[in-house]
């Protein structure tokens, strides 16, 4: 009995994702495809979809944590954008051709801006749902996608195209080696993000309380920062900006089992994957034969549900 | 020996010939497009899809009546009128690869300006055999002539065409050539912002063709956008509004036009030298350019 | 009751001591060489006023402030428990050695008072791949009940009252099975008969071998409950000892000057307390 009800949420997710995968693989922009159409464009697109749509919903659920603010998200806090930035930049060097290359620069992106929004997190009070973080945050993003949009103007030619890829998030470039290789990295990622699982939940009470319950929280910070950026950089590098996952997955997440990260971790992967294939899926079907931006879908249904929960917050208090 | 080479030399022949046969027409010719990139195409393509309107046009003045060979155009794809009924692969900006793809192509043409290399790029990674063509240039609007020519499977009739145009071509420079008195032009292409045929096109290239000046031939940009105080300075001896709409007369153009009458300093103005010329056939760079640039010509110099 | 007296001066005999407490902010000097020792079961209040740096000196006693030299602020301080020196302990050494609790606990997720509790018990699992034990089951159970608030465990924390908090945080430091408990206003919250019941609580636990610093700005309840007290002033230390010699009209006439107070006993504990007037 008790087996069974620990597994019962796993075993509802998994199949939840395997549902949305197979629609997936069935539903496109064009109706009655062949197999080789499915295996060359939509089985790439649902492998990058749930690479991405985990690591942003880990990536969101760990930021959550160490701000100790349950707004906090990777492209609400501006670090998408400097991913972004990192990326295109790395694109204008020409690092494309590099296995990874610009999932390094993205990482250097991600890096430097989670370093000013902890830097200036420090000077305010930016905990306990306090919204100054994410002020911060908007104006990080801003300043990262209008970065991006100049960096395409001017060294691309073809720049305006670019710019909508990168800005509202795109997987239509997915490639079934490069997809693959990305899962395998946030398969690794995340269980490195789980193996710090007692970190997150201290740090879950604040930061004070954290230190006296024995979390290193200085070394847990940094290794919690270095792998939320690399989620985001492989994210970001591979499917540009795409925003909301990891704010609203975690929080259904954690009203179905709990906040403790032992059971968080894992069940918000599996959904954040669900949720964003499924977003791809409606991305493609929604306005046929037309491919809307992924990035447009979370956001049309993620920032409502943002300002929903700030609301509700305001009124409880 | 002598006995020997004659019994070697037949049956060699004929199995040279029985293996050409069965290795069938998969990847009969190469063609090498206009980024450097080997393209393997078909003899006969018969399943094309096109990814800019101008391609469009430009592989049924080849195909001639064989329209059905094409069966996919970008979204504004209207001429000829019969590619209408064609199946949309999306717009050229942003294309549905698994339109593309369900369409099985033999060969897709592309721009290299136009469409989204990246987008290019995947297609080729799935073989499909793509050409891309540039046509920035006179010189490259003619090299992709012969090389859309070669990919549908070179024919008379196709060489005839090309002979033709590049006779137009050669007709009108040398008439240009022979002007004295170049007029100063502007090729408005946009309003609000202006926007003007720069340095960098090859409507530039067709002004100075039929013997005018481009009075932005200079701008480092293709497009550029200038101030009205600049062509204030800059004072063309006419003005031309392109249009791009169904026919030469539609109103916003016209209005377009009527609007330069706010700068009555402008000689143009003054010499009532704004005129509204149908742009369509100069900015496709097909077969039609001809008529275009008939057009630009008598707009400027008239039946002179 | 357990005598024990602080010992000023000996360098570490004592269970627990803290010695040369200095923190600064530049030319801003907010805790100026604070030294004291405590025994095992000894229960000593930190008694001022606001801003005399009660806080700080706890929040340096268990970590929170590291001792470091950082930009202008500046931290010096030699802590030992039992012989050994605090800061060489790992993490979770020190957390078993020292817990905190504040005043109030913030959570912004939804954990219940169970789990809440049950964080105490990390620093009793430093490997990687670990489950709660019986015996973690246990200590929370027994913690929580000993506080009086095992009927909340499934609540989630946001939902409890002030006071219901602290009873939950007072568990968990309980659970953590921590030997020194430094606790700020951590029962200002309660209801009174938790205030009560708590403070038997403290005795009970002081007598289990901790010992506990207790800071309250209800001097009473703190005379109530402690053996000794360290009055500070402006960062240093006034006063130092049993209770009783710590809380004499004389020194708070120094410490809170312009107000009529008056010390007395009380009638049934025999404990100091502060009487307005007089």
């Amino acid at each position: 009995m008790e087996t069974r009800k620990v597994f019962r949420p796993y075993v509802i997710a998994i199949g939840c994702w395997v549902l949305s995968f197979i629609l997936a693989l069935k539903l496109g922009s064009v109706s009655d495809v062949d197999f080789s159409v499915v295996t060359a464009l939509r089985l790439p697109r649902a492998i990058l979809a749930t690479a991405v749509g985990m690591a942003l919903a880990i990536a969101g659920a760990s930021l959550q944590a160490l701000f100790s603010n349950p707004l906090c998200e990777p492209y609400t806090l501006g670090i998408s954008s400097g991913s972004a930035l990192g990326a295109v930049i790395g694109f204008s060097l020409g690092l494309q051709w590099m296995v990874s290359g610009l999932a390094l620069t993205a990482f250097i992106g991600a890096i430097i801006f989670m370093g000013i929004l902890y830097f200036f997190s420090r000077r305010t009070d930016t905990g306990s749902g306090n919204l100054s973080l994410l002020l911060i945050g908007v104006m990080l993003g801003f300043l990262g996608s209008s970065m991006v949009a100049l960096c395409l103007a001017v060294t691309d030619s073809q720049g305006l195209q670019g710019i909508m890829s990168w800005l509202l998030g795109d997987l239509s470039r997915a490639r079934l080696a490069g997809s693959s290789l990305s899962l395998v990295s946030v398969l690794l990622l995340s269980f490195a993000v789980w193996n710090h699982r007692k970190d997150l939940d201290a740090l879950l009470m604040g930061e004070e309380t954290a230190v006296t319950l024995g979390v290193n929280v200085n070394h847990a910070r940094r290794r919690i920062i270095f792998l939320s950026a690399m989620l985001i950089a492989v994210s970001v590098s591979a499917a540009g900006m795409i925003g909301f996952v990891g704010l609203v997955v975690p929080h259904f997440v954690r009203k179905m089992v709990g906040s403790l990260h032992q059971k968080m971790i894992p069940l918000c992967a599996i959904w954040g994957a669900t949720v964003l294939v499924l977003a791809d899926m409606a991305a493609r079907v929604v306005a046929r034969p037309f491919e809307l931006p992924v990035g447009a879908v979370t956001a049309v249904i993620g920032a409502p549900f943002c300002l929903w929960v700030i609301a509700r917050r305001r009124t409880v208090e | 020996m002598r006995f020997a080479a004659p019994n070697l030399i037949v049956p060699s022949l004929w199995g040279a010939l029985f293996f050409l046969a069965i290795s069938g027409p998969v990847s009969a010719r190469e063609i090498i497009d206009a980024t450097g990139t080997h393209v393997q195409v078909v003899d006969h393509p018969n399943r094309i899809v096109t990814l800019v309107p101008s391609l469009g046009e430009l592989a049924s003045d080849f195909l001639g009546l064989d329209l059905q060979r094409i069966v996919g155009v970008s979204e504004s794809t209207d001429y000829p009128p019969a590619l209408k009924k064609v199946e949309s692969v999306g717009q050229y900006q942003r294309l549905s690869l698994e339109k593309i793809l369900s369409l099985k192509p033999d060969l897709v043409l592309a721009t290299e300006d136009g469409n989204f290399k990246d987008q290019i790029n995947h297609l080729r990674e799935l073989g499909v055999p793509v050409v891309v063509l540039s046509t920035q240039t006179f010189s490259e609007i003619e090299d992709s002539m012969k090389k859309v020519a070669l990919a549908l499977g070179e024919s008379d009739e196709s060489k005839k065409l090309i002979a033709r145009f590049e006779q137009g071509i050669a007709d009108l420079r040398a008439r240009g050539a022979k002007r004295q008195a170049k007029k100063k032009i502007l090729l408005e292409l946009d309003d609000d912002p202006l926007v003007v045929v720069g340095g960098k096109s090859f409507l530039n290239e067709a002004i100075a063709l039929v013997g005018a000046e481009n009075v932005y031939g200079d701008s480092s940009s293709g497009y550029p956008r200038p101030s009205h105080e600049d062509v204030m300075k800059k004072n063309p001896d006419m003005v031309l509004v392109a249009t791009f709409g169904e026919s030469a007369n539609e109103p916003l153009y016209l209005q377009r036009a009527q609007s330069w009458a706010r700068y009555p300093d402008l000689k143009a103005v003054q010499t009532r030298q704004v005129k509204v010329i149908y742009g369509n056939p100069l900015l496709r760079p097909s077969m039609r350019l001809l008529e275009g640039l008939a057009l630009l010509e008598k707009a400027i110099y008239g039946n002179s | 009751m357990t005598k024990g007296h602080a010992q000023f001066g000996s360098a570490g005999n004592s269970y627990f001591g803290a010695y040369g407490v200095t923190y600064s902010i530049g030319s801003r000097t907010l805790l100026d060489a604070v030294s004291f020792e405590m025994d095992a079961g000894e229960i000593l209040a930190l008694l001022g006023p606001n801003g005399a740096g009660k806080s700080s000196l706890l929040k340096i006693l268990a970590g929170i402030l590291p001792i470091q030299s950082v930009g202008r602020s500046k931290i010096a301080a030699r802590i030992r428990l039992r012989g050994d020196e605090v800061h060489q302990l790992s993490q979770g050494g020190r957390a078993r050695a020292i817990t905190y609790v504040g005043p109030e606990l913030r959570v912004e997720f939804p954990i219940t008072a169970y789990e809440g509790v049950m964080m105490g018990r990390l620093c009793h699992h430093p490997d990687l791949f670990f489950s709660f034990s019986s015996a973690d089951k246990f200590a929370v159970q027994n913690a929580m009940e000993r506080c009086f608030c095992w009927n909340l465990r499934d609540q989630d924390l946001h939902t409890l009252s002030g006071g219901e908090k602290q009873l939950v945080a007072l568990a968990r430091a309980i659970a953590q099975e921590s030997r020194v408990l430094l606790l700020d206003e951590a029962l200002s919250k309660m209801d009174l008969h938790h205030q009560a019941r708590i403070g038997e609580l403290l005795r009970e636990l002081a007598k289990e071998g901790r010992s506990i610093i207790l800071v309250s700005h209800d001097v009473n309840l703190a005379a109530e409950w402690s053996d000794t007290a360290v009055l500070l002033h402006q960062g240093t230390t006034r006063a130092q000892g049993p209770i009783a010699n710590v809380m004499t009209e004389a020194n708070f006439k120094t410490i809170y000057p312009g107000a009529k107070l008056s010390v007395g006993k009380n009638p049934f504990t025999g404990a100091p307390q502060v009487f307005f007037g007089g």
